[in-house]
Protein backbone atom coordinates (compact mmCIF):
# COMPACT_ATOMS: atom_id res chain seq x y z
CA UNK A 1 0.00 0.00 0.00
CA UNK A 2 1.38 3.44 -0.81
CA UNK A 3 1.66 6.16 1.75
CA UNK A 4 2.65 9.21 -0.95
CA UNK A 5 -0.66 10.86 -1.70
CA UNK A 6 0.81 11.65 -5.40
CA UNK A 7 0.18 7.98 -5.90
CA UNK A 8 -2.95 5.32 -5.71
CA UNK A 9 -3.23 1.27 -4.71
CA UNK A 10 -4.64 0.66 -7.90
CA UNK A 11 -3.60 3.16 -10.96
CA UNK A 12 -5.42 3.12 -14.20
CA UNK A 13 -3.42 5.94 -14.91
CA UNK A 14 0.66 6.02 -14.29
CA UNK A 15 2.54 9.00 -15.26
CA UNK A 16 6.54 8.19 -14.21
CA UNK A 17 9.21 11.17 -14.46
CA UNK A 18 7.27 12.51 -16.97
CA UNK A 19 8.56 15.74 -18.73
CA UNK A 20 7.81 17.69 -21.69
CA UNK A 21 9.52 20.58 -23.37
CA UNK A 22 8.70 22.84 -26.58
CA UNK A 23 11.60 24.38 -27.83
CA UNK A 24 13.33 26.40 -24.61
CA UNK A 25 9.77 25.85 -22.66
CA UNK A 26 9.66 23.62 -20.09
CA UNK A 27 5.42 22.78 -19.70
CA UNK A 28 6.20 19.64 -17.37
CA UNK A 29 8.99 18.85 -15.17
CA UNK A 30 9.77 15.05 -13.69
CA UNK A 31 6.31 14.80 -12.56
CA UNK A 32 4.99 11.54 -11.41
CA UNK A 33 1.80 10.33 -9.92
CA UNK A 34 -0.92 7.75 -10.59
CA UNK A 35 -4.82 8.14 -10.90
CA UNK A 36 -7.55 5.28 -10.13
CA UNK A 37 -11.14 5.25 -10.12
CA UNK A 38 -12.92 7.94 -8.34
CA UNK A 39 -12.76 11.51 -9.04
CA UNK A 40 -9.30 13.49 -8.88
CA UNK A 41 -9.24 16.75 -9.21
CA UNK A 42 -5.99 17.86 -11.38
CA UNK A 43 -4.81 21.92 -9.76
CA UNK A 44 -3.27 24.73 -10.68
CA UNK A 45 -3.28 28.13 -11.97
CA UNK A 46 -3.00 28.75 -15.73
CA UNK A 47 -0.06 27.66 -17.42
CA UNK A 48 0.86 25.48 -14.66
CA UNK A 49 1.01 22.26 -17.43
CA UNK A 50 -2.41 20.51 -16.16
CA UNK A 51 -3.34 20.90 -20.14
CA UNK A 52 -0.03 19.37 -21.73
CA UNK A 53 -0.06 16.91 -18.49
CA UNK A 54 -3.71 15.64 -19.56
CA UNK A 55 -2.43 15.94 -23.34
CA UNK A 56 0.34 13.02 -22.73
CA UNK A 57 -1.73 10.98 -20.79
CA UNK A 58 -4.56 11.30 -23.67
CA UNK A 59 -1.23 10.28 -26.18
CA UNK A 60 -2.36 13.28 -27.84
CA UNK A 61 1.43 14.68 -27.12
CA UNK A 62 4.50 12.33 -26.59
CA UNK A 63 6.46 12.99 -23.54
CA UNK A 64 10.14 14.30 -23.49
CA UNK A 65 11.32 12.46 -20.82
CA UNK A 66 9.56 9.61 -18.83
CA UNK A 67 6.38 7.44 -19.60
CA UNK A 68 2.66 7.90 -19.34
CA UNK A 69 0.97 4.03 -18.96
CA UNK A 70 -3.02 4.25 -19.62
CA UNK A 71 -4.92 1.11 -18.44
CA UNK A 72 -1.39 -0.78 -18.71
CA UNK A 73 -0.78 0.73 -22.37
CA UNK A 74 1.38 3.46 -23.98
CA UNK A 75 -1.56 5.67 -25.35
CA UNK A 76 0.83 6.47 -28.06
CA UNK A 77 1.33 3.59 -29.27
CA UNK A 78 -1.85 1.65 -28.23
CA UNK A 79 -4.55 3.16 -30.22
CA UNK A 80 -7.04 0.76 -29.16
CA UNK A 81 -6.72 2.26 -25.33
CA UNK A 82 -8.88 5.10 -26.73
CA UNK A 83 -11.64 2.87 -27.05
CA UNK A 84 -11.74 3.10 -23.10
CA UNK A 85 -10.53 6.50 -22.85
CA UNK A 86 -12.08 9.37 -23.65
CA UNK A 87 -10.62 13.34 -23.22
CA UNK A 88 -12.60 16.16 -23.10
CA UNK A 89 -10.46 19.33 -23.63
CA UNK A 90 -10.38 23.03 -23.24
CA UNK A 91 -10.38 24.08 -26.33
CA UNK A 92 -13.22 24.61 -28.75
CA UNK A 93 -12.50 20.91 -30.51
CA UNK A 94 -16.25 20.62 -31.67
CA UNK A 95 -17.69 21.02 -35.64
CA UNK A 96 -19.52 24.31 -36.14
CA UNK A 97 -21.36 22.94 -38.54
CA UNK A 98 -22.88 19.90 -37.02
CA UNK A 99 -25.58 19.90 -34.45
CA UNK A 100 -24.84 18.38 -31.14
CA UNK A 101 -26.61 15.30 -31.94
CA UNK A 102 -24.63 14.65 -35.21
CA UNK A 103 -21.55 15.20 -33.54
CA UNK A 104 -22.13 12.80 -30.28
CA UNK A 105 -23.24 10.31 -32.76
CA UNK A 106 -19.94 11.03 -34.76
CA UNK A 107 -18.40 10.11 -31.50
CA UNK A 108 -19.70 7.63 -31.22
CA UNK A 109 -19.19 5.96 -34.76
CA UNK A 110 -15.78 6.82 -34.56
CA UNK A 111 -15.17 4.98 -30.86
CA UNK A 112 -17.18 1.72 -32.70
CA UNK A 113 -19.43 2.18 -29.77
CA UNK A 114 -23.55 2.04 -29.38
CA UNK A 115 -24.47 5.02 -31.81
CA UNK A 116 -28.26 4.00 -31.88
CA UNK A 117 -30.81 7.39 -31.47
CA UNK A 118 -31.19 6.08 -27.54
CA UNK A 119 -27.38 6.10 -27.37
CA UNK A 120 -27.00 9.28 -28.52
CA UNK A 121 -30.19 11.35 -26.81
CA UNK A 122 -28.82 9.33 -23.31
CA UNK A 123 -25.84 11.01 -23.35
CA UNK A 124 -27.28 14.23 -24.27
CA UNK A 125 -29.80 13.83 -21.85
CA UNK A 126 -27.07 13.16 -19.14
CA UNK A 127 -25.36 16.77 -19.39
CA UNK A 128 -28.93 18.28 -20.09
CA UNK A 129 -28.15 18.95 -23.57
CA UNK A 130 -31.71 17.64 -25.55
CA UNK A 131 -33.56 20.89 -25.78
CA UNK A 132 -30.45 22.44 -28.02
CA UNK A 133 -29.52 18.95 -29.71
CA UNK A 134 -30.71 19.90 -32.89
CA UNK A 135 -29.15 22.98 -33.67
CA UNK A 136 -26.18 23.79 -34.95
CA UNK A 137 -23.29 24.02 -32.67
CA UNK A 138 -22.24 27.22 -34.32
CA UNK A 139 -24.87 29.11 -32.41
CA UNK A 140 -24.23 27.91 -29.18
CA UNK A 141 -22.38 29.75 -26.01
CA UNK A 142 -19.31 28.16 -24.29
CA UNK A 143 -21.08 26.29 -21.38
CA UNK A 144 -23.47 24.56 -24.31
CA UNK A 145 -20.07 23.37 -26.36
CA UNK A 146 -18.76 22.11 -22.91
CA UNK A 147 -21.76 19.63 -22.13
CA UNK A 148 -21.63 19.02 -26.02
CA UNK A 149 -18.12 17.42 -25.70
CA UNK A 150 -18.75 15.83 -22.58
CA UNK A 151 -21.83 14.04 -24.05
CA UNK A 152 -19.49 13.19 -27.28
CA UNK A 153 -17.39 11.63 -24.25
CA UNK A 154 -20.07 9.90 -22.21
CA UNK A 155 -21.12 8.19 -24.75
CA UNK A 156 -18.41 5.95 -25.58
CA UNK A 157 -18.97 4.81 -21.71
CA UNK A 158 -15.53 5.26 -21.36
CA UNK A 159 -14.01 3.69 -18.42
CA UNK A 160 -11.48 6.63 -18.08
CA UNK A 161 -12.21 10.21 -18.40
CA UNK A 162 -10.43 13.10 -18.60
CA UNK A 163 -11.99 16.54 -18.46
CA UNK A 164 -9.99 19.41 -19.00
CA UNK A 165 -11.63 22.35 -17.59
CA UNK A 166 -15.00 21.29 -18.10
CA UNK A 167 -16.82 23.72 -15.58
CA UNK A 168 -15.51 27.11 -17.70
CA UNK A 169 -18.35 28.53 -19.35
CA UNK A 170 -21.12 26.98 -17.67
CA UNK A 171 -24.03 28.58 -15.34
CA UNK A 172 -24.25 27.64 -11.31
CA UNK A 173 -27.15 25.10 -12.09
CA UNK A 174 -25.31 23.60 -15.10
CA UNK A 175 -21.95 23.84 -13.20
CA UNK A 176 -24.03 21.62 -10.20
CA UNK A 177 -25.33 19.11 -12.55
CA UNK A 178 -22.03 18.22 -14.22
CA UNK A 179 -19.99 17.93 -10.95
CA UNK A 180 -23.20 15.68 -9.74
CA UNK A 181 -22.44 13.47 -12.84
CA UNK A 182 -18.43 13.56 -12.74
CA UNK A 183 -18.80 12.48 -8.82
CA UNK A 184 -21.95 9.75 -10.16
CA UNK A 185 -18.99 8.19 -12.62
CA UNK A 186 -16.32 8.45 -10.37
CA UNK A 187 -18.52 6.12 -8.11
CA UNK A 188 -19.11 3.75 -10.27
CA UNK A 189 -15.46 3.27 -10.60
CA UNK A 190 -14.35 5.30 -13.81
CA UNK A 191 -10.95 6.68 -13.57
CA UNK A 192 -12.12 10.41 -13.61
CA UNK A 193 -9.76 13.31 -14.02
CA UNK A 194 -11.33 17.16 -13.31
CA UNK A 195 -8.61 19.90 -14.02
CA UNK A 196 -9.19 23.42 -12.98
CA UNK A 197 -7.37 26.57 -11.55
CA UNK A 198 -10.05 27.21 -8.96
CA UNK A 199 -9.54 25.50 -5.59
CA UNK A 200 -13.24 25.76 -4.57
CA UNK A 201 -14.18 23.72 -7.81
CA UNK A 202 -12.16 21.10 -7.46
CA UNK A 203 -13.12 20.87 -4.05
CA UNK A 204 -16.94 20.32 -5.30
CA UNK A 205 -15.61 17.68 -7.51
CA UNK A 206 -13.32 15.76 -5.62
CA UNK A 207 -11.70 14.19 -2.58
CA UNK A 208 -8.47 13.74 -4.10
CA UNK A 209 -6.22 16.45 -5.63
CA UNK A 210 -3.41 16.73 -7.44
CA UNK A 211 -1.60 20.35 -7.56
CA UNK A 212 1.10 21.31 -9.81
CA UNK A 213 2.63 24.73 -10.54
CA UNK A 214 5.39 25.06 -13.20
CA UNK A 215 5.17 22.09 -14.56
CA UNK A 216 5.76 20.35 -11.40
CA UNK A 217 4.43 18.85 -8.66
CA UNK A 218 2.82 21.05 -5.76
CA UNK A 219 1.01 18.66 -3.30
CA UNK A 220 -1.11 15.77 -3.41
CA UNK A 221 -3.41 14.33 -1.37
CA UNK A 222 -7.13 15.31 0.26
CA UNK A 223 -8.61 18.83 -0.15
CA UNK A 224 -8.15 18.91 3.46
CA UNK A 225 -4.51 18.28 3.20
CA UNK A 226 -3.93 20.97 0.29
CA UNK A 227 -5.70 23.61 2.49
CA UNK A 228 -3.31 22.32 5.53
CA UNK A 229 -0.40 23.14 3.91
CA UNK A 230 -1.53 26.01 2.36
CA UNK A 231 -2.42 27.69 6.10
CA UNK A 232 0.71 26.93 6.72
CA UNK A 233 2.44 29.54 4.43
CA UNK A 234 3.79 32.66 5.39
CA UNK A 235 1.36 35.48 3.86
CA UNK A 236 2.56 39.21 3.30
CA UNK A 237 0.24 41.62 3.93
CA UNK A 238 0.65 45.55 3.51
CA UNK A 239 -0.97 47.81 5.79
CA UNK A 240 -2.02 51.64 5.08
CA UNK A 241 -1.68 53.58 8.28
CA UNK A 242 -0.72 57.16 9.55
CA UNK A 243 1.42 55.41 12.08
CA UNK A 244 3.05 52.78 10.31
CA UNK A 245 6.06 52.17 13.04
CA UNK A 246 3.77 51.99 15.98
CA UNK A 247 1.14 49.38 14.60
CA UNK A 248 4.16 47.30 13.49
CA UNK A 249 5.86 47.44 16.90
CA UNK A 250 3.18 46.86 19.09
CA UNK A 251 1.91 44.00 16.07
CA UNK A 252 5.16 42.02 16.54
CA UNK A 253 5.44 42.74 20.18
CA UNK A 254 2.13 41.04 20.81
CA UNK A 255 2.98 38.02 18.39
CA UNK A 256 0.20 38.72 15.76
CA UNK A 257 3.03 38.76 13.02
CA UNK A 258 6.52 37.30 12.54
CA UNK A 259 8.41 39.95 10.48
CA UNK A 260 7.43 43.84 10.23
CA UNK A 261 8.71 46.27 7.68
CA UNK A 262 7.90 49.83 8.53
CA UNK A 263 7.53 52.31 5.57
CA UNK A 264 6.25 56.14 5.63
CA UNK A 265 2.56 55.27 5.37
CA UNK A 266 2.29 51.39 5.34
CA UNK A 267 3.91 48.88 7.31
CA UNK A 268 3.87 45.67 5.53
CA UNK A 269 3.94 42.13 7.98
CA UNK A 270 4.27 39.01 6.92
CA UNK A 271 2.31 36.42 9.12
CA UNK A 272 1.18 32.45 9.07
CA UNK A 273 -2.27 33.17 10.19
CA UNK A 274 -4.55 35.90 8.32
CA UNK A 275 -7.98 35.06 9.99
CA UNK A 276 -5.68 36.42 13.24
CA UNK A 277 -4.11 39.65 11.68
CA UNK A 278 -7.60 40.24 10.34
CA UNK A 279 -9.08 40.60 13.64
CA UNK A 280 -6.36 41.82 15.94
CA UNK A 281 -5.16 45.06 13.67
CA UNK A 282 -8.38 47.15 13.85
CA UNK A 283 -8.11 46.37 17.82
CA UNK A 284 -4.16 47.41 17.88
CA UNK A 285 -4.97 50.35 15.85
CA UNK A 286 -8.16 51.67 17.89
CA UNK A 287 -5.94 51.30 21.30
CA UNK A 288 -2.85 53.13 19.17
CA UNK A 289 -5.31 55.86 17.61
CA UNK A 290 -3.94 54.71 14.64
CA UNK A 291 -6.14 55.32 11.14
CA UNK A 292 -6.59 52.66 8.90
CA UNK A 293 -6.49 53.33 5.27
CA UNK A 294 -5.91 49.91 3.78
CA UNK A 295 -5.14 46.30 4.09
CA UNK A 296 -3.68 44.58 1.32
CA UNK A 297 -2.52 40.98 0.70
CA UNK A 298 0.32 40.77 -1.34
CA UNK A 299 0.26 37.09 -2.40
CA UNK A 300 -2.76 35.62 -1.69
CA UNK A 301 -3.26 34.14 -5.21
CA UNK A 302 -3.41 30.44 -6.31
CA UNK A 303 -0.54 31.10 -7.93
CA UNK A 304 1.62 31.89 -5.29
CA UNK A 305 0.11 29.49 -2.57
CA UNK A 306 1.55 27.01 -5.32
CA UNK A 307 4.76 28.20 -6.03
CA UNK A 308 5.83 28.45 -2.48
CA UNK A 309 4.81 25.07 -1.94
CA UNK A 310 6.55 23.71 -5.12
CA UNK A 311 9.83 25.84 -3.62
CA UNK A 312 9.58 23.88 -0.30
CA UNK A 313 9.01 20.28 -1.46
CA UNK B 1 -21.23 2.50 -39.83
CA UNK B 2 -17.23 1.38 -39.33
CA UNK B 3 -15.15 3.78 -37.78
CA UNK B 4 -13.05 4.59 -41.16
CA UNK B 5 -15.98 4.85 -42.89
CA UNK B 6 -17.78 7.30 -41.06
CA UNK B 7 -14.75 9.23 -40.90
CA UNK B 8 -14.21 9.28 -44.67
CA UNK B 9 -17.94 10.60 -45.08
CA UNK B 10 -17.87 13.24 -42.66
CA UNK B 11 -14.61 14.81 -44.27
CA UNK B 12 -16.02 14.01 -47.91
CA UNK B 13 -19.00 16.42 -46.26
CA UNK B 14 -16.75 18.43 -44.29
CA UNK B 15 -14.47 19.06 -47.59
CA UNK B 16 -17.34 20.45 -49.60
CA UNK B 17 -18.67 23.78 -48.10
CA UNK B 18 -21.30 25.37 -50.17
CA UNK B 19 -19.44 28.71 -50.95
CA UNK B 20 -16.09 26.77 -51.86
CA UNK B 21 -17.78 24.32 -54.02
CA UNK B 22 -19.23 26.96 -55.62
CA UNK B 23 -16.71 28.98 -56.23
CA UNK B 24 -14.42 26.13 -57.58
CA UNK B 25 -17.16 24.54 -59.90
CA UNK B 26 -17.28 27.80 -61.40
CA UNK B 27 -13.29 28.25 -61.95
CA UNK B 28 -14.18 24.86 -62.77
CA UNK B 29 -15.77 25.77 -66.35
CA UNK B 30 -13.32 28.47 -67.65
CA UNK B 31 -11.57 25.20 -69.53
CA UNK B 32 -14.81 24.60 -71.25
CA UNK B 33 -15.23 28.34 -72.21
CA UNK B 34 -11.92 28.96 -72.98
CA UNK B 35 -12.12 26.03 -75.77
CA UNK B 36 -15.60 26.75 -77.12
CA UNK B 37 -13.94 30.37 -77.91
CA UNK B 38 -11.14 29.15 -79.11
CA UNK B 39 -12.63 26.29 -81.91
CA UNK B 40 -15.12 28.78 -83.46
CA UNK B 41 -13.63 28.01 -86.82
CA UNK B 42 -11.84 24.28 -86.35
CA UNK B 43 -12.21 21.27 -87.93
CA UNK B 44 -12.95 17.68 -86.00
CA UNK B 45 -8.99 17.03 -85.76
CA UNK B 46 -7.89 20.52 -84.99
CA UNK B 47 -10.51 20.99 -82.50
CA UNK B 48 -9.13 17.64 -80.67
CA UNK B 49 -5.82 19.44 -80.48
CA UNK B 50 -7.25 22.36 -79.16
CA UNK B 51 -8.74 20.23 -76.72
CA UNK B 52 -5.52 18.68 -75.64
CA UNK B 53 -4.27 22.62 -75.77
CA UNK B 54 -6.90 23.67 -73.76
CA UNK B 55 -6.87 20.71 -71.63
CA UNK B 56 -3.03 20.84 -70.98
CA UNK B 57 -2.24 23.95 -70.40
CA UNK B 58 -5.44 25.26 -68.25
CA UNK B 59 -7.70 22.15 -66.82
CA UNK B 60 -4.97 19.63 -66.14
CA UNK B 61 -2.12 21.84 -65.52
CA UNK B 62 -4.01 24.71 -63.86
CA UNK B 63 -7.56 24.73 -62.54
CA UNK B 64 -7.34 20.55 -61.17
CA UNK B 65 -4.19 21.20 -59.29
CA UNK B 66 -5.18 24.10 -57.61
CA UNK B 67 -8.66 22.70 -56.83
CA UNK B 68 -6.69 19.25 -55.55
CA UNK B 69 -3.96 21.30 -53.82
CA UNK B 70 -7.01 23.68 -51.60
CA UNK B 71 -8.96 20.63 -50.87
CA UNK B 72 -6.31 18.17 -49.62
CA UNK B 73 -4.16 20.89 -48.07
CA UNK B 74 -7.65 21.55 -45.85
CA UNK B 75 -8.14 18.02 -44.86
CA UNK B 76 -6.04 17.61 -41.97
CA UNK B 77 -4.86 20.79 -42.07
CA UNK B 78 -8.26 22.48 -41.02
CA UNK B 79 -8.84 20.35 -38.73
CA UNK B 80 -5.71 20.97 -37.04
CA UNK B 81 -6.40 24.59 -36.97
CA UNK B 82 -10.04 23.71 -35.46
CA UNK B 83 -8.77 21.87 -32.95
CA UNK B 84 -11.17 19.56 -33.70
CA UNK B 85 -8.08 16.85 -34.83
CA UNK B 86 -7.84 15.53 -30.72
CA UNK B 87 -11.11 14.72 -31.69
CA UNK B 88 -10.25 12.22 -33.83
CA UNK B 89 -7.28 11.13 -33.14
CA UNK B 90 -8.60 9.82 -29.90
CA UNK B 91 -10.69 6.90 -31.01
CA UNK B 92 -9.48 3.53 -31.79
CA UNK B 93 -8.82 3.60 -35.04
CA UNK B 94 -5.36 2.90 -36.34
CA UNK B 95 -3.45 6.01 -37.72
CA UNK B 96 -3.31 4.36 -41.07
CA UNK B 97 -6.94 4.18 -41.17
CA UNK B 98 -7.48 8.11 -40.34
CA UNK B 99 -4.95 8.78 -42.90
CA UNK B 100 -6.42 6.44 -45.81
CA UNK B 101 -10.13 8.00 -44.63
CA UNK B 102 -8.72 11.33 -45.08
CA UNK B 103 -6.43 11.11 -48.19
CA UNK B 104 -9.38 9.56 -50.04
CA UNK B 105 -11.96 11.67 -48.77
CA UNK B 106 -9.63 14.37 -50.41
CA UNK B 107 -9.69 12.40 -53.90
CA UNK B 108 -13.01 12.24 -53.83
CA UNK B 109 -13.86 15.41 -53.20
CA UNK B 110 -11.35 17.38 -55.21
CA UNK B 111 -12.45 14.90 -58.01
CA UNK B 112 -15.98 15.52 -57.62
CA UNK B 113 -15.32 19.14 -58.21
CA UNK B 114 -12.26 18.25 -60.91
CA UNK B 115 -15.12 16.23 -62.66
CA UNK B 116 -17.25 19.39 -63.61
CA UNK B 117 -14.14 20.62 -65.58
CA UNK B 118 -13.69 17.13 -67.03
CA UNK B 119 -17.22 17.01 -68.43
CA UNK B 120 -17.89 20.57 -69.26
CA UNK B 121 -14.65 20.05 -71.49
CA UNK B 122 -15.49 16.95 -72.86
CA UNK B 123 -19.40 18.15 -73.27
CA UNK B 124 -18.45 21.70 -75.20
CA UNK B 125 -16.60 19.23 -77.62
CA UNK B 126 -19.34 16.53 -78.18
CA UNK B 127 -21.60 19.75 -78.23
CA UNK B 128 -19.90 21.16 -81.16
CA UNK B 129 -18.14 18.60 -83.08
CA UNK B 130 -20.88 15.08 -81.86
CA UNK B 131 -17.88 14.02 -80.83
CA UNK B 132 -17.67 11.86 -77.37
CA UNK B 133 -14.31 10.60 -77.16
CA UNK B 134 -13.01 12.87 -74.83
CA UNK B 135 -15.31 11.76 -71.80
CA UNK B 136 -13.49 8.86 -70.82
CA UNK B 137 -10.14 10.15 -71.04
CA UNK B 138 -10.23 13.54 -69.56
CA UNK B 139 -12.21 11.75 -66.37
CA UNK B 140 -10.11 8.84 -65.51
CA UNK B 141 -7.01 11.33 -66.35
CA UNK B 142 -8.47 13.76 -63.75
CA UNK B 143 -8.97 10.78 -61.05
CA UNK B 144 -5.52 9.70 -61.57
CA UNK B 145 -4.18 13.54 -61.06
CA UNK B 146 -6.55 14.43 -58.31
CA UNK B 147 -5.40 11.48 -56.62
CA UNK B 148 -1.35 12.14 -57.13
CA UNK B 149 -1.95 15.94 -55.65
CA UNK B 150 -4.36 14.74 -53.16
CA UNK B 151 -1.67 11.82 -51.53
CA UNK B 152 1.12 14.90 -51.73
CA UNK B 153 -1.05 17.53 -50.23
CA UNK B 154 -3.03 15.73 -46.87
CA UNK B 155 0.12 15.14 -45.73
CA UNK B 156 1.75 18.58 -46.29
CA UNK B 157 -1.42 20.06 -44.87
CA UNK B 158 -0.69 18.83 -42.06
CA UNK B 159 2.64 19.30 -41.19
CA UNK B 160 2.10 23.72 -42.38
CA UNK B 161 -0.30 26.30 -42.99
CA UNK B 162 1.06 26.83 -46.09
CA UNK B 163 0.56 23.96 -47.48
CA UNK B 164 -1.44 25.87 -50.41
CA UNK B 165 1.35 28.85 -51.15
CA UNK B 166 4.10 26.22 -51.21
CA UNK B 167 1.62 23.81 -53.78
CA UNK B 168 1.17 26.83 -55.77
CA UNK B 169 4.60 27.57 -55.76
CA UNK B 170 5.38 24.36 -56.93
CA UNK B 171 2.87 24.33 -59.72
CA UNK B 172 3.81 27.09 -61.30
CA UNK B 173 7.72 27.26 -60.95
CA UNK B 174 8.58 23.74 -61.26
CA UNK B 175 5.81 21.90 -62.65
CA UNK B 176 4.76 25.00 -65.40
CA UNK B 177 8.39 26.03 -65.67
CA UNK B 178 11.46 23.59 -64.78
CA UNK B 179 9.95 20.12 -65.87
CA UNK B 180 9.08 22.15 -69.26
CA UNK B 181 13.00 23.41 -69.65
CA UNK B 182 14.44 19.67 -67.95
CA UNK B 183 12.09 16.99 -69.46
CA UNK B 184 13.53 14.44 -67.26
CA UNK B 185 11.85 16.23 -63.97
CA UNK B 186 8.33 15.68 -65.60
CA UNK B 187 7.77 12.54 -63.89
CA UNK B 188 7.60 14.29 -60.78
CA UNK B 189 4.45 15.90 -62.28
CA UNK B 190 1.42 14.97 -60.78
CA UNK B 191 -1.02 16.50 -63.51
CA UNK B 192 1.09 15.35 -66.48
CA UNK B 193 -0.06 11.91 -65.33
CA UNK B 194 -3.19 12.73 -65.97
CA UNK B 195 -2.58 14.07 -69.44
CA UNK B 196 -0.49 10.57 -69.96
CA UNK B 197 -3.93 9.13 -68.83
CA UNK B 198 -5.79 11.09 -70.77
CA UNK B 199 -3.59 10.38 -74.49
CA UNK B 200 -3.68 6.92 -73.39
CA UNK B 201 -7.14 6.62 -73.36
CA UNK B 202 -8.13 8.82 -76.34
CA UNK B 203 -5.99 7.76 -79.28
CA UNK B 204 -6.59 10.77 -81.66
CA UNK B 205 -5.26 13.08 -79.14
CA UNK B 206 -2.35 10.92 -78.19
CA UNK B 207 -0.27 12.75 -80.45
CA UNK B 208 -0.88 16.14 -79.15
CA UNK B 209 -0.23 15.20 -75.37
CA UNK B 210 3.72 14.84 -75.98
CA UNK B 211 4.28 18.19 -76.13
CA UNK B 212 2.80 18.16 -72.32
CA UNK B 213 3.85 14.96 -70.75
CA UNK B 214 7.84 15.15 -72.80
CA UNK B 215 9.04 11.21 -71.64
CA UNK B 216 6.12 10.85 -69.06
CA UNK B 217 4.63 8.67 -71.73
CA UNK B 218 2.83 5.76 -70.16
CA UNK B 219 -0.49 3.14 -70.64
CA UNK B 220 -3.53 3.75 -68.39
CA UNK B 221 -2.46 1.06 -66.27
CA UNK B 222 0.90 2.15 -65.70
CA UNK B 223 0.05 6.08 -64.76
CA UNK B 224 -2.98 4.92 -62.44
CA UNK B 225 -0.21 2.20 -61.14
CA UNK B 226 2.04 5.41 -60.60
CA UNK B 227 -0.66 7.11 -58.77
CA UNK B 228 -1.66 4.37 -56.73
CA UNK B 229 2.08 4.60 -55.52
CA UNK B 230 1.36 8.40 -55.06
CA UNK B 231 -1.47 7.12 -52.61
CA UNK B 232 0.48 4.10 -51.03
CA UNK B 233 3.15 6.52 -49.89
CA UNK B 234 1.22 9.68 -48.97
CA UNK B 235 -0.82 7.42 -46.69
CA UNK B 236 2.10 5.64 -44.88
CA UNK B 237 3.80 9.56 -44.67
CA UNK B 238 0.71 10.75 -43.30
CA UNK B 239 -0.02 7.77 -40.31
CA UNK B 240 4.08 8.36 -39.41
CA UNK B 241 2.67 12.00 -39.29
CA UNK B 242 0.27 11.18 -37.19
CA UNK B 243 1.77 8.87 -34.64
CA UNK B 244 5.09 10.67 -34.17
CA UNK B 245 3.93 14.55 -33.77
CA UNK B 246 1.87 16.23 -31.04
CA UNK B 247 -1.42 16.61 -32.09
CA UNK B 248 -2.13 19.66 -29.72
Amino acid sequence: MTTDPAFVDTPTIEVETASKWFGQKVAVSNLSCSFGPGVTGLLGPNGAGKTTLLRMIAGLTTTSNGSVRVLGDDPRRHHKVFGRVALVPDEDSVYDDMTARRFVKYAAQLANTDHSPGAVTGALDEVGMLDAADRLISGYSKGMRQRTKVAAALVTSPDVLILDEPLNGTDPVQRAHLIDLFQKLGNSGRTVIVSSHVLEEVERVSARVIAIVDGRLAAAGTVDAIRAAMYDIPYSVRIDTDRPRDLGAEMFAKGVVDSVDARDESVDVRTRDLTTLGAEVPRIASQLGARLAGFHPQDASLESVFRYLVERK
Amino acid sequence: MKPALALFVASLRQALPRRRTLLLGLLELAPAGIYLVSTTSRTLEFAIQGAVEVGGTIFFSLVLPVVAIVVASGMLGSERRDMTLSFIALRPIPRSAIAGAKILAAIFAAFAINAIGAVALATSHLVRFGDGQLFVGLLVGAFVATAAYAAIFVPLGFLTDRAVIIGMAYLLVFENGVAYALPGLTSLSPWRLGVSTFGALTPDAAIHTIDFIGNLEMSASQSSLTALIFVAAGVAATAILLRTRDLA
